[in-house]
């Protein structure tokens, strides 16, 4: 998995903090922060849901073999 | 000439083919009925609001996501296509950053998303559960039964914008007194003005007061670095103080007192929550689900034709959405969404709207519910309601959903 972010659309709901705090991370503006771009299998899940849950679709989650 | 009364006209304006939004819950528990038909049904179904326009409303949890999050929708109420929540709101709140659309909305919410991130709200538990604690004392001191509401829920919220905002919290009544006016939705246009110009003349003194004798505070902040041609405007700043204290007191106090009362309506629930405080997250957002509190927004206008749930938007028309019908839609949670489960996650919940203009405080509200509900449950494990649950005094003409008043004793 590789998660790329646009930090132009963010928010700062922090949606993707909650669900997935070893991955996604804010600024001290509230703008979200990719802490792991490729972050391991075990936070698959988590990323996916930040992703979903994220009002303004700042987050991408890319597909990729391994 | 009688200005109109924004609402308690429902089946004048109404006809059979567009019923009157916003309907009351007939079961204070449930979203209303025809909402929850409407869903069942599918696709987007017309209403009419209180100067008898007709609009489209959005029910199911897939379809609301899609119009907030939509680049197609405004939510500048100036436009004269907007449907207005009431007979003020255009006076009121145009040309507000809450208001605007994007890219301006999101130049201006950028100077105050710092105040209100993960880290910082959550900075704030221990004073937090301080106040928690102080006002469980001061109720146990005072012995049951007590209203719930003014003892607890509305304070807790209250005393936490005051701090982050700079605002003294001794002028509570006044704040609490223009936050009911600018929800009710029973109450004529000219006392709702008046309410606001008294807010608007609070505030700016308030303001001016700060810019004197700036303190460490959010207002003080706001007027170092974000006033001014690129920032907020002299004039808009009071009206900016006075919103996010409104939604930063009473929001997350009728969520204290609603969520109180189905915990203790659901005693495996509060049981759970009181043997496991590490769910205390979880809770605090299957109550937001489950109540959905905000009743008559958002709203937006098409700025293009679009499709949202299998219909045509044109242009120029609006779409309403129901956030609890959203909420409570068991596409999106399952076939158990009318009943609570604090252990479900309830995260993808739309309590705090979607897209970009999503509840700036959304996390404040979080840290207020999840520090408060362990502590009230750890330290009265015998609370109960005072009165039959009949008889609890439901808001049924506001913005906001939630309990007049929540008489509870141990």
């Amino acid at each position: 998995m590789k998660v790329t972010l646009d930090e132009e659309k963010c928010c700062a709901a922090g949606q993707c903090v909650l669900a997935a705090p070893d991955v996604f991370d804010q600024d001290d503006d509230g703008i979200v922060v990719l802490l792991d771009a490729a972050p391991p299998a075990e936070q698959y899940a988590a990323v996916h849901e930040a992703a979903q849950l994220c009002p303004a679709a700042a987050i991408v989650v890319h597909a990729q073999e391994d | 000439m009688t200005p109109p009364v924004t609402t308690d006209v429902p089946d004048s304006a109404a006809e059979e083919d567009a019923p009157f939004f916003p309907a009351p819950r007939t079961c204070p528990f449930s979203a209303p009925r025809q909402y929850t038909e409407f869903r069942e049904a599918g696709g987007l179904h017309k209403v009419a609001i209180w100067d008898g326009s007709r609009h489209w409303l959005a029910t199911r949890h897939e379809d609301i996501r899609a119009v907030l999050a939509s680049p197609h929708f405004s939510a500048d109420v100036r436009r004269p296509e907007f449907p207005l929540v009431h007979s003020n709101q255009r006076e009121h709140e145009g040309g507000l950053f809450l208001r605007l659309d994007d890219p301006e909305h999101a130049r201006l919410r950028k100077m105050l998303t710092h105040e209100f991130s993960v880290r910082k709200t959550r900075a704030m538990s221990d004073q937090l559960l301080a106040v928690t604690d102080e006002l469980i004392d001061a109720m146990l001191a005072a012995g049951g039964p007590v209203d719930f509401v003014k003892e607890f829920a509305l304070p807790l919220p209250s005393r936490a914008i005051c701090v982050i905002l700079g605002v003294p919290y001794e002028d509570h009544e006044l704040f609490q007194r223009h936050a009911d006016a600018g929800t009710d939705l029973s109450i004529p246009h000219e006392e709702r003005a008046r309410a606001h110009a008294e807010a608007f003349a609070y505030y700016s003194e308030l303001v001016e007061r700060k810019r004197r004798e700036p303190a460490d505070d959010m207002i003080s902040r706001l007027i170092a670095d974000h006033t001014g041609p690129d920032g907020f405007s002299p004039e808009q700043l009071p009206v900016l103080v006075n919103i996010l204290v409104g939604a930063g007191h009473e929001t997350t106090a009728n969520m204290l007192g609603l969520g109180t009362t189905a915990l203790l309506l659901n005693p495996d629930q509060r049981e759970l929550l009181r043997t496991r405080p590490e769910l205390a997250p979880s809770a605090a957002e299957e109550m937001l689900r489950y109540w959905g509190i905000v009743s008559t927004d958002p709203r937006r206008v098409a700025t293009e034709d679009v499709e949202i749930g299998g219909q045509s938007v044109r242009k120029g028309e609006a779409v309403i959405v129901s956030l609890v019908a959203g909420n409570r839609d068991p596409l999106a949670f399952g076939p158990d969404a009318d009943e609570v489960d604090i252990a479900r996650n309830a995260r993808g919940h739309v309590a705090f709207g979607f897209g970009t203009h999503q509840c700036l405080g959304q996390n404040l509200a979080r840290v207020e519910m999840q520090v408060a509900w362990p502590r009230l449950f750890a330290r009265i494990p015998d609370l109960r309601l005072a009165v039959d649950v009949d008889a609890l005094p439901f808001k049924t003409n506001s913005i906001v959903y939630g309990l007049e008043s929540l008489p509870v004793t141990w």
